[in-house]
């Protein structure tokens, strides 16, 4: 078996009543690298990285972690570390003992425990907060506190689930930076989120939607390939339906939400015929906005429907 | 081994700093308890009956000397008597606090106001109105007539106030008759000593002639002399023994409630933070951490136990325990198996125990059994028949009478034979269902808990 640090093949969920979530997904991770499992609410990503980690067993396909399936042998879970969404902290205990105490559930010694516990509150700033409760601590702290759970046993993949839902923007680059100083440290890093901007900072990025894998690859690479060199013209308009539907004759264009996202090779040669094609069906144009390409464009001309929309599953 | 230490010492830790899961568990037992030992078994000796006296004879201070040949000089006043037999009557039952209050009734109709004015107003429970020359006509063997007059504002009052109020009285009477009859025969037996009566038909003494006529005036108080026997149930017999039985109880109450919802909440407590994904993602296996929740709520057991042992010792519960006694320790683990028997109850409820919220059905089933076993009161001897049959095999209230028996009642271990056997093979077979329902089947619980 290969020494990827993650390999994933093949992998199907279907619950109970009937609902496939996730639909056959296979990909791995070779070497440290922070990557983003980029999808909207309902695609299968926490149903996946679930099935990755142990939590739910898989219908079908196989999870492989150092060469090693966490399914048949419960050690190779050692190998993981995970943070789900609800952030898996107990509340009646302390930093450290929250610390110490999933440490042995994680099989590591009393005395390495206390070791590792004091380097992992000092390297993510929870040391002063140490003999505090952890129901006490802010959002930011839990979080903190999460991480260095999943990190106590010192595991090769650290696998987090919307890690960072409900945080501020400048807070949420500071997280990834955090996460990104873990890969320094030859730690693979698997992160789901649903919002793009996070996928940004990834070095690779895996879209899913509806139970499936969509496209895979680094931020830039995803762009070129779908988006290209082209140029993003974002016009906000009295009736953008029908210009979508007097656009598309001749140019790539895509609606999204009450915006009409029109892709250009060159827009300084291409904006004036736009917008003589709008004017001269009675379209008014309010606001028109020139930008680079982003993932959530990606995920808009891949799947048809923007990372925002709930999809089904 | 001391990684496993380490979780159970952070389990309990995290689990005695739930203020209000040690409040059911040990606060609320010990709030029973104490409940039980100063009200309904009071040290000071059962319900306080208030009385009040209503001195319409000649007042306290001034006593009465008989005329009559019978009484040679003696002073008596029957107000007096009256006071010294309910107060001689207070004992475990009920405690008489007795009042003399002056007369201010001239007739039967103001007589009857006024003593109700005191029932309703003044608090009374009991009025006992001590006639006009009561005394003087007890003195002198002329019947007496005392009315007394009871607070019955509910059927169950009246009913006690009747036994509470005639008790005493009836032994006034009793002892007064037989006074009278030792008094008469004595005449009697001074008089025969010189001349035997014509109507005697066959030759006495004086003495056996008396003896004969005390028999006789003996027989026409009591025709029929019942004696009675109050047979109680053993946890009635006296106070250490109601306060002893009932701290027993409050363990009961304790563990059937905490460890029958801690095994149902096994999945659900630890799912809504998101703690079981954790754990089911460690390499630890759920049968392992279900052990250790095991061996973490029996060892939060024996603390809780040990509490309510020590309030219930300082109350004045009789526990009886010598640490070189083994029989003893046997105690101790039959304590263990209530808590094994209601863990593995809860456990059985743990798949479908989807919520925090819907661990409030396990502790309700938890009290619900604790007040029909007989394992908190009533005993199970009051129980009616058919719940009384199922207290008798319901393997944690066995488990509680046999630590009753050997630390309350000092039985020896034979004397609670059956109740062992019965606890025992009900919780080997509950344990049996467990492993049945269970088998391999645990990670599937826990899947549905996720969904």
């Amino acid at each position: 078996m290969s020494t990827a640090l993650l390999i994933v093949k093949d992998l199907r969920k279907v619950y109970s009543g009937g609902v496939e979530a996730v639909k056959g997904v296979s990909f791995s991770i070779e070497k440290p690298s922070l990557i983003a499992l980029l999808g909207p609410n309902g695609a299968g990503k926490t149903t996946l990285l679930n099935m990755i980690v142990g939590v739910l067993p898989p219908t079908n396909g196989e999870v492989y972690v150092l060469g090693k399936n966490p399914w048949r042998e419960r050690e190779a879970r050692r190998l993981i570390g995970f943070v789900p969404q609800e952030l898996g902290i107990r509340g009646d205990l302390t930093v450290y003992e929250n610390l110490v105490y999933i440490a042995a559930i994680n099989g590591v010694s009393v005395s390495r425990a206390r070791l590792r516990a004091r380097e992992l509150m000092e390297s993510l700033g929870l040391f002063e907060y140490r003999n505090k409760l952890a129901s006490k601590l802010s959002g930011g702290l839990k979080r903190r506190l999460s991480i260095a759970m999943s990190l106590i046993h010192d595991p090769q993949v650290l696998v987090l689930d919307e890690p960072t839902t409900g945080l501020d923007p400048g807070i949420r680059v500071e997280f990834i930076k955090m996460l990104k100083e873990l890969v320094s440290e030859g730690k693979a890093v698997l992160l789901s989120t649903h919002i793009s901007e996070d996928a940004e900072y990834c070095d690779e990025v895996i879209i899913m939607d509806k139970g499936v894998i969509v496209a895979k690859g680094s931020p830039e690479e995803l762009k070129r390939k779908t988006v290209g060199l082209k140029t993003i013209v974002e016009l906000v308009t009295g009736n953008p339906d029908k210009a979508v539907k007097v656009l598309k004759g001749g140019l790539d264009v895509k609606k999204k939400e009450d915006l009409v996202n029109v892709y250009l090779e060159n827009a300084e040669r291409e904006l004036p015929r736009l917008f003589n094609i709008l004017l001269s069906h009675g379209i008014e144009i309010y606001e028109a906005r020139i930008r680079k390409p982003t993932i959530s464009d990606v995920f808009l001309l891949l799947t048809g429907h923007p990372l925002e929309e709930t999809s089904v599953g | 081994m001391s990684r496993t230490l380490s979780i159970i010492y952070y389990g309990i830790k995290s689990y005695l700093r739930h203020k209000d899961v040690l409040f059911w568990v040990i606060a609320w037992p010990i709030l029973w308890l104490l409940l039980v030992a100063y009200v309904f078994v009071p040290p000071t000796g059962g319900v306080e009956v208030r009385v009040a006296i209503i001195d319409c004879d000649q007042g306290l201070q001034s006593n009465v000397t008989a005329w009559t040949p019978l009484y040679s000089g003696e002073e008596v006043n029957l107000t007096n008597e009256v006071v010294s037999v309910f107060k001689q009557a207070s004992g475990v039952k009920a405690t008489y606090m007795v009042d003399v209050v002056g007369c201010r009734c001239s007739n039967k109709s103001s007589c009857r106001d006024y003593a109700k004015g005191l029932l309703i107003k003044k608090g009374y429970d009991i009025a006992v109105l001590v006639p006009e020359n009561a005394s003087e006509y007890y003195v002198n063997w002329i019947p007496v007539n005392l009315t007394v007059y009871i607070k019955a504002s509910t059927p169950n009052e009246e009913y006690l106030g009747y036994g509470y109020a005639l008790s005493p009285l009836f032994n006034l009477t009793m002892n007064s008759t037989l006074e009278r009859i030792d008094r008469a025969t004595e005449f009697v037996s001074n008089y025969t000593k010189y001349s035997t009566p014509s109507n005697v038909t066959y030759n006495m003494t004086g003495a056996e002639y008396s003896r004969y006529i005390r028999f006789f005036f003996y027989s026409i108080v009591f025709p029929v002399n019942p004696s009675i026997d109050i047979v109680k149930p053993r946890t009635m017999v006296d106070r250490p023994g109601v306060v002893g039985w009932t701290t027993i109880g409050a363990i009961g109450l304790a563990l059937m409630t905490g460890l029958l919802t801690a095994g149902a909440g096994f999945f659900v407590f630890r799912s809504e933070s998101g703690y079981l994904k954790r754990l089911l993602a460690s390499s630890i296996s759920l049968r392992k951490l279900l052990l250790i929740d095991l061996v973490e709520n029996l060892i939060i057991s024996l603390i809780v136990s040990a509490i309510i042992v020590a309030v219930g010792v300082a109350i004045g519960a009789r526990i009886l325990f010598n640490p070189l006694d083994p029989l003893h320790y046997i105690a101790v683990v039959f304590i263990l198996l209530a808590a094994l028997f209601a863990y593995g109850l809860g456990l059985l409820l743990a798949p479908i125990t989807r919520s925090s919220r819907a661990t409030g059905g396990a502790t309700a089933i938890g009290l619900i059994l604790v007040f029909l076993t007989g394992i908190w009161w009533p005993p199970k001897q009051m129980l009616p028949q058919p719940l009384r049959a199922f207290a008798y095999v319901f393997p944690p209230s066995c488990a509680f009478d046999v630590v009753r028996d050997i630390v309350v009642w000092g039985k020896s271990l034979v004397d609670t034979l059956w109740n062992m056997e019965a606890a025992i093979i009900g919780t080997i077979i509950l344990y049996v269902i467990i492993a049945l329902v269970y088998h391999s089947r645990l990670e599937k619980f826990a899947e549905k808990v996720l969904e």
